[in-house]
């Protein structure tokens, strides 16, 4: 597959890695020499330099043969133009924009172009992170030093049918109570949780992600 | 109407059409070009910058009959000019495209496009035209 690309920083060098990795055949158009320079020395791919809006720079780069053409450069209004013309003018199959207006993705779509936004898959990554259904409170007590959490056990989860001696909690966190069948229970080293429990959880903040791992089963 | 951008041809077509009677917003991201709008600009001025659909949408584009690209920026011009034909749907869109090549590829779509390139060079070629045809009449 051949694959066309524009764009700059951290991100697009990380993306045309990997999809050099995965045996695409990619070629980069880079409006900046050195960040051109950059990316060629680094990469050792074919760089083009120019506008990728430019006919001539699409021709060079290879739009004629090409399956993909991927905009994402800092500017919407770029990454529009340059796959309208790609899809227009060389009539390249897949042409994907970024939009790095959210609210562009809509509009990029409505106009022929796939559109893809950051912030929002950011956005819904760590709504989705941390909206899991088995966290059930969180609570900040003594001033934000310590994080009370309760976490919901699943069935499927590697702490169960254990003692807790035997687990390997991560540090500075304490299992305050176990809940089961409506009843609280204060637990010692050789109390198992079992599916169905929650766990009152206490941590400090620094450690309070490792905790939620550790009891949502995302640890194995 | 809604205008985008206040430079020279903006602040030109705005105080124009102003006097003509239309009503008009201009918006542009910098203040100081509203200097440019004459005594004769009755419109809105609204700041801000015009690659953000929320800017389009506090100017009302979608209730505006004609929409008007004129940044310096040809890409941009497109972008929003292809924004207010099928998102906003405004009947008449025009966008200025300095580049001959973009505004030939953009040709076709439903926006008149106005190339200042290709207008002047026109305009340049015929008075040169016609200056060669009287400068050989006056020999003969």
């Amino acid at each position: 597959m051949k694959i066309i690309m524009t764009g700059q920083g951290k991100e697009f060098f990380f993306l045309c890695r990997r999809f050099l990795e995965k045996g695409y055949n990619v070629t980069l158009i880079c409006k900046d020499e050195n960040e051109g320079k950059k990316l060629f020395r680094d990469l050792k791919i074919s760089v083009i330099e120019g506008d990728p809006c430019d006919i001539q720079t699409l021709k060079h780069a290879g739009a004629e043969i090409a399956d993909v053409f991927l905009a994402m450069s800092e500017n919407d209004h770029d990454n529009l133009i340059s796959c309208q013309i790609s899809a227009n003018r060389f009539g390249l199959p897949r042409v994907i924009a970024l939009a790095n207006d959210p609210e562009n993705v809509e509009i990029f779509e409505k106009l022929g172009v796939k559109a893809f936004s950051i912030t929002s898959i950011i956005a819904s990554l760590i709504e989705e992170r941390t909206a899991t259904d088995n966290i059930l409170n969180l609570q900040p007590a003594a001033r934000g030093l310590v994080n009370i959490t309760e976490v919901k056990i699943h069935q499927n989860n590697p702490v169960i049918n254990k003692p807790l001696r035997s687990l390997e909690l991560p540090q500075n966190i304490l299992i305050g109570i176990i809940v089961r069948n409506g009843k609280a229970i204060v637990p010692g080293g050789n109390n198992c949780l079992l599916a169905g429990d929650s766990v009152v959880l206490l941590s400090l903040p620094e450690n309070h992600g490792k905790a939620i791992k550790f009891f949502s089963g995302e640890n194995k | 109407m809604v205008m985008a951008g206040c430079g020279k041809l903006g602040s030109f077509l705005a105080n124009r059409l102003s006097s003509n009677g239309h009503s008009i917003v201009i918006i542009d991201k910098n203040p100081a070009a509203f200097e440019r709008l004459s005594f004769e600009f009755t419109g809105f001025k609204l700041e801000g910058d015009v690659s953000l659909l929320s800017v389009l949408q506090k100017a009302k584009v979608a209730d505006a009959y004609a929409f008007w690209a004129l940044t310096e920026n040809d890409n941009l011009n497109l972008m929003i000019a292809q924004t207010a034909k099928s998102f906003f749907k405004v009947d008449k869109v025009f966008a200025r495209i300095h580049d001959p090549e973009k505004s030939k590829i953009f040709q076709d779509s439903e926006i008149f496009n106005i190339c200042p390139t290709i207008l002047a060079g026109e305009k340049a070629l015929s008075i040169f035209a016609e200056e060669l045809k009287t400068s050989s009449e006056d020999k003969s």
